[in-house]
């Protein structure tokens, strides 16, 4: 078990994945760069550490909802910020991983890491307007 | 797909044990209750003309599927705005419609999100209430999903007791499968401790008689297999994890199962699960009488207005997985609630799961998995 996730990511992956970090009782916060939700992804679920392989939820909130420490105020983000609660299904906690886009770009999809995450990404798309890089699930068609 | 609309009179059942558990259970099942149900809420999919199509296309070469997929309309995303606009008490009837035979796991995770929100502590006392309603709800849950597994296996006198046992659920089901603000009444402790012995003994009775029924066992076996892994990145929980001997949300199995469930987490494994589940809370329940009050929510009006969290999470083990509602608050005020159905996810891994089955399986693997169609389409 770790004591802080972004120090256990910055150990392991670099200072330049997570932003920010955020503890409250019963959940964890990460804010991830958008150029590096897939490996934050894959580092969550198969570091034996972490091993966060079950994908509970994928949802959009409007910014400014989740009290960060060190608030980004830039106009070319989107305004909006993606949650992805992860899970571990040894021990009770789940990771929020949360990232907030550039205005006008696509999101990395996560679907080739979770299989669960196809629906829950059409989703936000539905009903946020983000748009998600299928390119994954385009390979997974042909 | 048509459900099965079969109605099951008193009259119909003419199996001697049925009758005999019936006669126990009918002179007592008058339980004094005065409800005083929460206000009605329209919540008309129609009426709003929101899409309601679910739709499962299948490619087969001869009998074998090739590959499925399935197409939603995304009805309860909708909901999800529509629950921000309504009253507590309002919300609580319109997620009744997200399952109608048991919609108290849907309305606890509500109630628990407003809590958590809220700040509000709840009583010991209520809290194991909550437990004993939602065991019970659980049970209720098991033996319709058994019974629409042994039905479509044609196995009819093994249906008929699980029938019985559903029927004999029924009158408290209509209390106890639902969050109702109750008047602290008595209630007959006796009926009720009837009612939970004979339900031990259909079910034992239920599996004596799948144990030396090897038919349900072969059909069942290596069909709609969710492994591990593919359970935890589809999102599926509970059963489908614990089918796969996952330690994860198992804390009454420690002394094992009494009888045999196939490793893999196929449809047997899920199916014998289901009746140890039902075992496991029966047992429960008989060591956990109810109190005489059946406050399962405080009569009070709950609003966010009065939420001491910015955002707040509330998550009931359901008889499928975990069900959770999120509430987030936006610029501090606006609400934002987001479902979390494990119906939907099941549907997400159906076209997995039906793949390369055999078009005369389709039946029970979708019966076995125990969704309902108003849960799939978010």
């Amino acid at each position: 078990m770790f004591t802080s996730l972004k120090k256990l990511i910055d150990s392991r992956l670099g200072r330049l994945i997570v932003l920010d970090d955020l503890a409250t009782p019963n959940a964890f916060f990460i804010k991830i760069s958008v150029l590096h939700v897939q490996a934050a992804a894959f580092f969550l679920k198969n570091d034996p550490d972490t091993r966060l392989i079950m994908l509970d939820q994928i949802i959009a909130l409007k910014a400014g909802t989740l009290p960060w420490p060190k608030a980004l105020n830039n106009d070319r983000l989107a305004p909006w910020e993606i949650l992805y609660q992860l899970k571990s299904l040894k021990l009770p906690y789940q990771v929020t991983m949360t990232l907030q886009p550039p205005l006008g770009s696509l999101v990395p999809s996560i679907a080739a890491l979770f299989a669960g995450a196809p629906w829950l990404e059409e989703d936000i798309s539905h009903k946020f307007g983000i748009e998600f890089d299928d390119a994954g699930r385009e390979h997974e068609k042909k | 797909m048509k459900k099965n609309s079969l109605n099951y009179d008193d009259s119909l059942i003419i199996s001697r044990l049925q009758q005999k558990e019936l006669d126990q259970i009918k002179p007592g099942l008058r339980i004094s209750h005065s409800l005083a149900p929460i206000e009605k809420v329209i919540f008309d999919p129609i009426a709003y003309n929101l899409p309601v199509k679910i739709k499962l296309s299948l490619s087969t070469i001869g009998t074998k599927i090739i590959s499925a997929q399935i197409e939603r309309g995304f009805y309860y995303q909708e909901l999800e705005n529509r629950l921000a606009t309504l009253s507590y008490n309002e919300a609580l009837q319109a997620l009744a419609l997200l399952n109608f035979k048991t919609p108290v796991f849907y309305q606890l995770a509500l109630t628990r999100a407003m809590e958590a929100l809220c700040a509000l502590s709840t009583e010991p006392k209520t809290e194991l209430l909550r437990v004993w309603v939602l065991s019970f709800a659980r049970i209720y849950h098991h033996a319709q999903v058994i019974s629409d597994v042994l039905l479509s296996l044609k196995l009819d006198a093994l249906n008929d007791l699980a029938r019985t046992a559903i029927n004999i659920m029924k009158p408290l089901a209509d209390i106890f499968t639902r969050v109702h603000i109750y008047a602290p009444e008595q209630i007959q402790k006796q009926e009720i401790i009837n009612l939970l012995e004979s339900l031990e003994n259909i079910f034992q009775e239920l599996e004596a008689s799948l144990n030396f029924h090897s038919n349900a066992r072969l059909i069942l076996r290596k069909k709609a297999v969710v492994t591990l892994s593919m359970a935890a990145s589809f999102g599926l929980s509970g059963i489908y994890l614990r089918a796969n001997r996952s330690s994860f949300q198992r804390p009454g199995l420690n002394d094992g199962p009494s009888w045999e469930i196939s490793e893999g987490g196929d449809a047997w494994a899920r199916f014998s699960l289901r009746i140890f589940d039902i075992k496991s809370c029966l047992e429960w329940l008989k060591k956990n009488t109810l109190n005489s009050s059946l406050a399962l929510i405080d009569n009070r009006p709950l609003t966010v207005n009065q939420a001491v969290h910015p955002f707040a999470f509330g998550e009931v083990s359901g008889p499928e997985g975990d069900i959770k509602i999120s509430i987030f608050l936006e610029n501090t005020r606006e609400p934002r609630f987001y479902l979390r159905s494990p119906a939907y996810f099941v549907a997400q891994a159906l076209p997995h799961l039906l793949a390369q089955a055999d078009l005369g399986d389709l039946p029970w693997i979708l019966y076995s998995l125990g969704i309902s169609a108003e849960e799939i389409d978010k």
